[in-house]
């Protein structure tokens, strides 16, 4: 109980009240920008709070680390280029959802449900933080692998029509994301001897430039056709629709929080999975999927906002970051003083209470702000051609410019935009390259990590599939989904049901 | 026509003034030095170890300049893009490079023609020393035990490996033993595969796992060093263990503050005064500690020798693994 007054503690504190609310605010606009994303804001926050208090710091950092995951959204649902790549998956649905008219209410709706997401998240990680732990450090190298196929199978929900262009510009979106160092050998993949090419390709630059610069050019390519959607309709979304998507969220919420548990992967693996996990189980979406289903908002929405509590699991408990955001938050706390790991949660259990309460209160702050913002934000939408192309095309640039404040990322997301355009005016869906760059990684490093781990012999490799807890359920979990596309499957059921 | 002589004279003489004002301007530097704000450039990403030093001590410096010092993180290619960036910029002490070890093997491994060489040092701030840890109900009680084990047989123990070329990747190479190298991406996500019982041992610095030794999840079975820690006494070291190691030793990565070879004495002498001073403070020094990670202090011959011997003593040892490239082809000679 006296734990539990820690989580209060930013609450009743006006300094860290304020502190909270700044950082929100400044995360919403932050993160709506494409190209910025939260662990560029937390890395710039390391350096301006480098002389205050602890407490301070990491309650900016937190409200920076939500407003910032929430306002991805945005840009991803306005622009379809997603603001961060946690977005990514917001753009399926959020996108068709504006050019209808409708931008108000979807985001309307991604903030209810991102708040919701968000706090389910953090009471997860107030109550079952140790179990959570314990079940992030079960997972292996075999077990990441399934997760990235699970991801992978997502790829039938976005192939728009022809499964195989959609397949084919994944393959090419992994062997994307394999440019650079190889990981494990340190060998030079398709690099062709050049460093620039050494550092690998960034998947925000590859998001800037098939999302941004490739809408740019398709605009301009057919500027007469280009419409303005007269925006109607209200904001809020009707407590009816709240409660029918309630089950779902709660559900890509929970997949939100595991997720972020898990080292090394982040919100955009729990956004697209949460995608993916709405897809299958809603069978009568509000609108099909893919044009502005009101599930294909909220399942995104929750389940990246829910993995902020996920990802601060093993950051507080172990030491060990959840994501990109939490492996700077571990070094903010290094600067000041503290050691992250097994200890802090012993020597300095208030901190633990503190950053809980302020990732809670950072959502509340959420609730507020984002719907502040909308009646301008929407207006977005009907900004003219002439003045909305040249401003994402120069957000393209900063964004690009500021990964790492190299020009070489921005000739590399002009160089994505051409392709982007090519794939699109041949009718080839780009958002599967996206989901091949952002898998493609983990994909490789994990599968060659478990048979490695496996002495390289394919029994003892095979063999774990089944006889680790944790692989048997993923493993079950693909077998099911796959069996039950499979179209005998689908006929058994009708006959059965018939 | 009248106006266009006017011009073209007034052309002229801005003209001379210009270049008059830069000669003042190049011989002034040094002495002005620092005119306007420095940037330091980290090689790595915000949050690591080679960050939450260089941020550490880039803060105490700045006061002594007087001049703000802008961090930068350009990761990428173990650090060769941002080597190669500072490499790039004019040799006047404006940008910094605050790096880590991995400079010395871009040409063995291939990343980058540009080594620590090309490079002045301003100070060698702090070392780090690797642990071999495994968990603490593990059946091995030393490092000979586990050592025995794997030469019985080979590839049988499953070590946490962060890269051919990381603690794991040098230190294994050091001890010559064939374990079966389970790659992870960092020490973080390695040590949850130890935690969480997917390999059987880690090599990593002790920092990172110094608190889940304290917590009585991990043990010890060696430091990698010569001496005993003052702070840890009851912790063996290899050096004592198995004395074949010690040759070796002490190894461990290295944390500096570099300028591109070629800027003027003055301003490194200036750096090398303001980052020492930094470094001795307390606050600095108790960063440190908390850290787990070990005072060096070097700069000018004392670094360079430092330097030079951690390059011969790597390079040779991967390359003994095929892990880097022949080192007498760059003249880097053996130990």
């Amino acid at each position: 109980m006296e734990m539990l007054s820690n989580f209060v503690v930013p609450f009743l504190e006006p300094r860290l009240l304020g502190l909270v609310a700044l950082g929100t605010f400044a995360g919403i606009y932050v993160g709506a920008i494409p190209g910025l994303t939260v662990t560029m804001a937390t890395a710039l926050l390391l350096s301006l709070t480098y002389s205050w208090e602890m407490l301070d710091a990491l309650a900016m950092i937190m409200g920076v680390y939500t407003g910032g995951v929430y306002g991805g959204a945005r840009s991803a649902m306005l622009l379809n280029i997603p603001g961060a790549p946690a977005s990514v998956a917001t753009t399926f649905d959020g996108y068709p959802l504006a050019k209808r008219g409708e931008a108000g209410l979807g985001l309307g709706l991604a903030t209810v449900m991102s708040v919701t997401g968000g706090l389910i998240g953090t009471m997860f990680l107030v109550f079952f933080a140790p179990l959570i732990a314990d079940f992030a450090l079960a997972f292996s190298h075999r077990d990441y692998f399934l997760l990235a196929l699970m991801g992978l199978m997502l790829l039938g929900a976005l192939s728009g029509g022809s499964f195989l262009k959609a397949l084919f510009v994944a393959f090419l979106g992994v062997n994307i994301g394999l440019v650079g160092l190889d990981t494990i050998t340190g060998t030079p993949r398709f690099t062709y001897g050049t460093l620039a090419l050494a550092q690998g390709i960034n998947i925000v630059v590859a998001i800037l430039g098939l999302f941004g610069f490739s809408e740019v050019l398709m605009q301009l390519a057919n500027r007469r056709k280009s419409e303005v959607v007269a925006q109607v309709g209200r904001l809020f979304p009707p407590l009816r629709l709240v409660v029918r998507l309630l089950p779902l969220v709660v559900r890509t919420s929970v997949i939100g929080v595991f997720v972020g548990a898990l080292p090394g992967v982040g919100g955009e693996i729990a956004a697209l999975l949460g995608y993916d996990h709405a897809k299958r189980t809603v069978k009568q979406p509000s609108r099909p999927f893919g044009e502005g289903a009101f599930e294909g908002i909220a399942a995104p929405e929750s389940a990246n906002n829910a993995c902020i509590g996920g990802a601060l699991v093993p950051m507080l408990t172990l030491g060990i970051p959840g994501d990109a955001v939490t492996a700077v938050i571990i070094g903010a706390l290094v600067i000041h003083g503290l050691n992250p790991g097994p200890t802090l949660m012993i020597n300095t259990p208030e901190l633990f209470y503190v950053v809980a309460g302020s990732v809670f209160l950072a959502h509340l702050m959420l609730l507020v702000f984002g719907f502040l913002g909308i009646e301008f934000f929407r207006r977005l939408v009907t900004v003219p051609p002439g003045y909305l192309l040249p401003g994402i095309t120069l957000l393209t640039v900063i964004g690009a410019y500021a990964i790492n404040n190299d020009v070489t990322d921005v000739v590399w997301s002009f160089g994505f935009g051409v392709i982007g355009f090519l794939l699109r005016i041949n009718r080839v869906p780009v958002a599967p390259m996206v989901l091949g760059i952002i898998l493609g990684p983990l994909l490789d490093e994990s599968f060659r990590g478990a048979l490695i781990a496996a002495n390289n012999d394919p029994g003892t490799f095979l063999l774990g599939f089944v006889s680790s807890p944790v692989s048997l359920v993923l493993s079950t979990v693909i077998l099911l989904t796959v069996l039950a596309n499979l179209g005998v499957f689908k006929a058994l059921r009708r006959t059965g049901g018939g | 026509m009248n106006d266009r002589k006017r011009f073209v004279g007034w052309l002229g003489r801005a003209g001379a003034c210009l270049l008059v004002a830069a000669g003042i301007g190049g011989a002034a530097q040094a002495a002005d030095y620092p005119e306007r704000d420095i940037s330091a450039v980290i090689p790595f990403s915000p949050g690591g170890g080679t960050d939450t030093v260089a941020r550490a001590i880039a803060n105490l410096a700045e006061q002594e300049l007087g001049r703000s010092i802008i961090i930068q993180n350009k990761p990428g290619a173990t650090g060769a893009t941002a080597t190669e960036y500072v490499h790039q910029q004019p040799a006047d002490g404006y940008t910094l490079l605050m790096a880590a070890e991995n400079q010395n093997l871009y040409r063995t491994t291939g990343l980058s023609q540009l080594s620590f060489h090309d490079f002045e040092p301003i100070l060698l701030a702090a070392e780090a020393y690797p642990l071999i840890v495994v968990q603490n109900d593990a059946r091995w009680k030393t490092i000979s035990e586990l050592l025995g084990e794997i030469d019985k047989s080979p590839k049988s123990l499953k070590v946490m490996n962060t890269g051919p070329v990381g603690i794991s990747g040098v230190v294994t190479a050091m001890l010559g033993k064939s374990f079966n190298l389970v790659p992870y991406k960092g020490e973080g996500l390695g040590l949850a595969g130890l935690l969480g019982g997917h390999v059987d041992a880690a090599i990593v610095s002790m920092g990172a796992a110094r608190q889940y030794v304290e917590t009585g999840k991990l043990k010890v079975l060696a430091v990698v060093a010569n001496e005993k820690v003052a702070k840890f006494p009851d912790w063996p070291v290899l050096g004592k263990e198995r004395p074949e190691y010690q040759k070796y030793l002490p190894w461990g990565p290295y944390y500096g503050v570099y300028v591109k070879k070629g800027t003027p004495q003055p301003v490194v002498a200036k750096l090398q005064a303001a980052f020492k001073k930094a470094w001795s403070t307390d606050k600095f020094q108790k960063f440190l500690e908390a850290n787990s990670i070990f005072p060096l202090g070097l700069s000018g011959e004392a670094a360079l020798k430092y330097q030079n011997r951690w390059e011969s003593v790597t390079n040779w040892l991967l390359f003994e693994v095929k892990a880097a490239s022949d080192p007498s082809a760059f003249g880097i000679p053996k130990i």
